[in-house]
This record gives structure tokens, sequence and C-alpha cells, in this order.
């Protein structure tokens, strides 16, 4: 449930979203790529109000949401996943050119590429899933905990690969609870609690430690007062 | 057993095999993508081969076979188009849809067949058979029309699965399949999928009557045996498996084939439930139906 949640990102920007689980992180992609529709708001994007719109209508104006810990389409190979995601007409003249981008940006799809997904590894399905968002020809990118449960390693591989998509142009909306990571690839945060958004990180600007855990564990008086909203 | 029984044995099977393959395909299909059973498929063959056996009376013999079978293949893909939109597309989404649509198929069959014999009447009619040659083979006679049915049976499947595979709309068919959502996000729209996929299931459906009818006298009972033999059908090769389905439709021909020869007619059925049960007491999945 979102009530009061507000962000803007700009063109070229990569901007972050992190906060405790079951607070609408996912929602708020999900009405964004037009999988939910909203009951009251707005959604604009390149100056064009997209509310109401088709999930098809929005990857078709190049805003496209990489869904989380998703094996996308398990008993398919990765070179047919990555053919699906070129499935828009907008991204269809483009393909050859994306497939490309992406083995070069992960070799290991490159090898693996005729083995279906759901023999993959947790790192290789997330290069999958990105593979998939990127194959669309996106101007705009929003990730869903693409790191979520992966080992440290594997982690900075894709945190690098990331960098690599919004350096290149790409704007992007990474959604993720670990804030070091947003912090490392993103230039402005916002923290979204009790589906609002209720704290802006500016580039440079650094959150305290303990506010983080006062996020997640809540103080004796946070506790308190959200007994009482409930 | 000599080498000619054997032989009528297999042949009998292999006939028997790809119809019902053909009539499987589509309802496999329908299932695969949907996750609905639609039990109006039987009509399905019922409707084509008397849309086919109207084409050919009313045109007269320059119509028959080629234009007769295009004129009926186009008509039933419509149908099929019109039947999803009337029976499935209202009820897909909602909770019940998989039970709803049950029922609003089988309404869809019943009506269906109570049309047919309004209009078409009671009386058997028959469609001409595919030529009217035939060849003999150790000591069988095999018909010009039994050998269009043994190919085209391997060939629609073989068809489809390439089409699954290699075309980019079916892999959208796929993709709606495997996870609903995440089709949605790459910009596939399943209304369409589906509508397409009900259609694609009323040719096939079409091709297994115009066949079948070739064989059989077309009353309006016609389309209650091949519904039955297709669910036998996907439901031993497995639910969610083409080729599962494809290589059941021949399984259950032999038991059929071998069940007539050694023990009559009459007791074909009942070997054919007994495989049946034993085989879904070892793998409930079915023969080649894996876990999802």
């Amino acid at each position: 449930m979102l009530r009061g949640a507000s962000i803007a990102v700009g063109d070229g920007e990569s901007v972050g979203l992190f906060g405790p689980n079951g607070h609408g992180k996912t929602t708020l992609l999900r009405s964004i790529s037009g999988l939910l529709r909203p009951w009251a708001g707005s959604i604009r994007f390149q100056d064009r109000d997209i509310t109401g719109w088709s999930p098809r209508q929005i990857v078709e104006a190049g805003l496209i949401h990489v869904p989380q810990a998703n094996t996308m389409f398990p008993r398919m190979t990765v070179l047919e996943n990555l053919t699906l995601g070129a499935y828009s007409p907008r991204a269809r003249p483009h393909r050859r050119r994306n497939l490309e981008r992406v083995f070069d940006l992960f070799p290991r799809l490159a090898d693996r590429r005729t083995q279906t997904c759901q023999t993959l590894s947790g790192g290789e399905r997330q290069m999958a899933a990105l593979g998939v968002g990127l194959m669309g020809e996106p101007t705009m990118l929003m990730l869903d905990e693409p790191t979520l449960g992966l080992a440290p390693l594997m982690k900075e591989v894709l945190a690098r690969a990331i960098t690599e998509i919004a350096t290149s142009g790409v704007t992007l909306l990474m959604v993720d609870q670990d804030i070091n990571l947003l912090l490392e690839v993103c230039q402005r945060e916002y923290l979204l609690e009790g589906g609002e958004t209720s704290l802006e990180l500016q580039e440079g600007e650094r959150i305290r430690e303990e506010q983080v855990l006062e996020m997640y564990f809540g103080s004796a008086e946070a506790s308190g007062g959200t007994m009482d909203d409930a | 057993m000599t080498l000619e029984t054997a032989f009528a044995i297999l042949l009998s099977a292999t006939i028997s095999g790809s119809l019902y393959a053909m009539m499987a395909s589509g309802l496999s299909l329908v299932w695969g993508t949907l996750g609905v059973f639609n039990f109006a498929h039987g009509s399905l063959l019922l409707l084509a081969a008397y849309v086919a056996w109207t084409v050919g009376k009313v045109g007269g013999p320059a119509v028959q076979g080629p234009l007769a079978i295009a004129v009926m293949l186009a008509a039933m893909a419509v149908f099929g188009f019109l039947l999803y939109l009337t029976t499935v597309r209202p009820l897909i989404g909602r909770s019940n849809a998989e039970l709803a649509v049950i029922i609003s198929t089988i309404s869809a069959m019943i009506i269906i067949r109570n049309v047919v014999q309004f209009a078409w009447g009671p009386l058997p009619k028959q469609v001409p058979a595919l030529g009217s040659s035939s060849i003999t083979v150790f000591g069988t006679v095999i018909s010009s029309h039994q050998i269009v049915v043994i190919l085209i049976g391997p060939l629609l499947l073989l068809g489809i699965a390439a089409f699954l595979k290699f075309a980019r709309v079916g892999l959208a068919v796929r993709s709606v399949e495997q996870n609903p959502d995440a089709a949605l996000l790459v910009g596939v729209n399943p209304q369409f999928i589906y509508a397409l996929v009900f259609a694609a299931s009323a040719v096939l459906a079409a091709i297994a009557g115009y066949l079948l009818a070739g064989i059989q006298f077309l009353t309006p009972d016609f389309g209650g045996d091949p519904l039955l033999k297709a669910f036998i059908v996907i439901v031993l090769g497995g639910l969610n498996s083409l080729l599962g389905a494809f290589v059941a439709a021949y399984v259950v021909g032999l038991i059929e084939a071998l069940a007539i020869f050694f023990l009559g007619l009459f007791w074909a059925p009942v070997i054919l439930f007994v495989v049946i049960i034993v085989v879904l007491l070892v793998r409930p999945q079915g023969l080649l139906g894996g876990a999802r």
C-alpha cells in the first residue's frame, strides 16, 4: 500500500530506493510499470502522463522494469529469454546490437546461452534478468533488488555492470535493501517507509548507521508508534 | 502372430495414434498456455466436419478437396476466436477461472451439438475420403486417406514444436505460460496470445475432425469420443508436455489395437483405462510430464 510516495528521477540520473521489507518498494515499481493500477496519484515519464497505461505501452515508451529475484522464463534458454527481451516493436530492430552488448557485459551469459534459466546460479539468473531488461532498448531501467541473496563477490560483479549501464546513459531507478550498494551505484537515494518517501539523500550525503538500524529494528519509541498505527 | 498380423496391428495403432495426436495437441496447447480445459474441443471437431461437408456439398465436386478444406480451416479459426471471446475471456483472471471455464465450455459443447443437430439433422453424413487409391503392404490395404492421416499427425506436431521454439510469437506463447508477469514486462499482450492459441487449437481440431470424418460417418454425436480420447492422451502424456501428448497418442492407439485384436472391440476401453490407472499410479505426472 502506497500513500504519499513521491519520487522524481532526472534524465540520465541513477536513483536508489531503499527501506524495510513490505513497505512498498516493489509495489511502487509495479505501479510505474503498469502491472498495478494506482487508485490515485499520477505517474509521468518524459513529459507524458503514463498513469493507467498498459505494461505493453510503457515498455514501448522505453521504461523497462526488471522484476525481483526473478528467473524470468525458467524453462527457456538464456538466448530465448534475451530474444523475448526484445519483443517490443521498439526493441526489435536493435536486437542484434543489444545482444552483443549484453554478452559483452556478462560473458558468462554468452557461455550459457543454450542452458535453460532454471539451471543457472542465482547470480547468473540476475545477469539474465538484467540482460532481458537491456534487450528492451531502455531509456530508463527499473531494477528490483538485483543483488538479493547473492554472495559479496557476485554482488560486486553486478554492481559494476549496473554502474556501467548507468554510465552508458540509461536512467536508473534501483531498489535494494543494501544501502551501501545504492550509495556506490546511485547519485541520490530515497527512503520508502510505510508507503511514504520519508527521507531523501542528496549526492554525497551519507546516512548514519544508527539511522539504518533504527529503521529496521526500531527504537523503543518508534516501535511503540507503529503498534498504535496498527 | 504372423508378420502380416503384426503389421496390421501396428498400422491400425499408427492411424489412431496420429488422429489422437491431432485431437490432443490443441487441447494441450490451450491447457499449457491458459491453464484451462476446453470441454468444447470435441465440438470443434464436430462443427469442422459439418462445415467441410456443407462446403463440399454446396460447391459440388469442383469445390471438394483443397478449397473446402481452406474454407473450413478459416471458418474454424474465426470460430475458435469467438469461442474464446464468449466462454473464456470474461472469466480468465478470476480466482475460480479454471472451474468457471469448465462450466462455460461444457455449455458451449452442448449448444454446438444441439445447433448442429438442428441445422444438419440427425442422419449420418459422409465426408469423402482424400483420394481413392490404395496400396497393399504385407497383405494389408492402406488407403490414400490413411496415408495422409499417418503423415499429418507427426507433421503438425513438428510444426507446432518449431513454432514454439523459433517463432517470435511462439516464444511469447511460452513466456505467458511460464511467467505471465515477466511476459507483460517485455511487452507481450497475453490477451492476444490467448486468442491466438484458441484459434490455433480450433484449426488443429478442424484438421482432426476433417480427417476423422473421412473414416467415420458424421453424426451430431461425433465429437464426444474424440474429446474423451484427447483427455486421456494429455493426462497420460503429462499435462504440460506436448511431446508427452504425442507419445501418449500412439501408446493409446497401440493399446487399443492390441486389445481389439486379442480380446475384441468391447474390451479395448477396459484395457485402456487399466493401463492408464497403472501408469498414473507409478507416474502421477504422466509419461513425460515433469515437475513445473
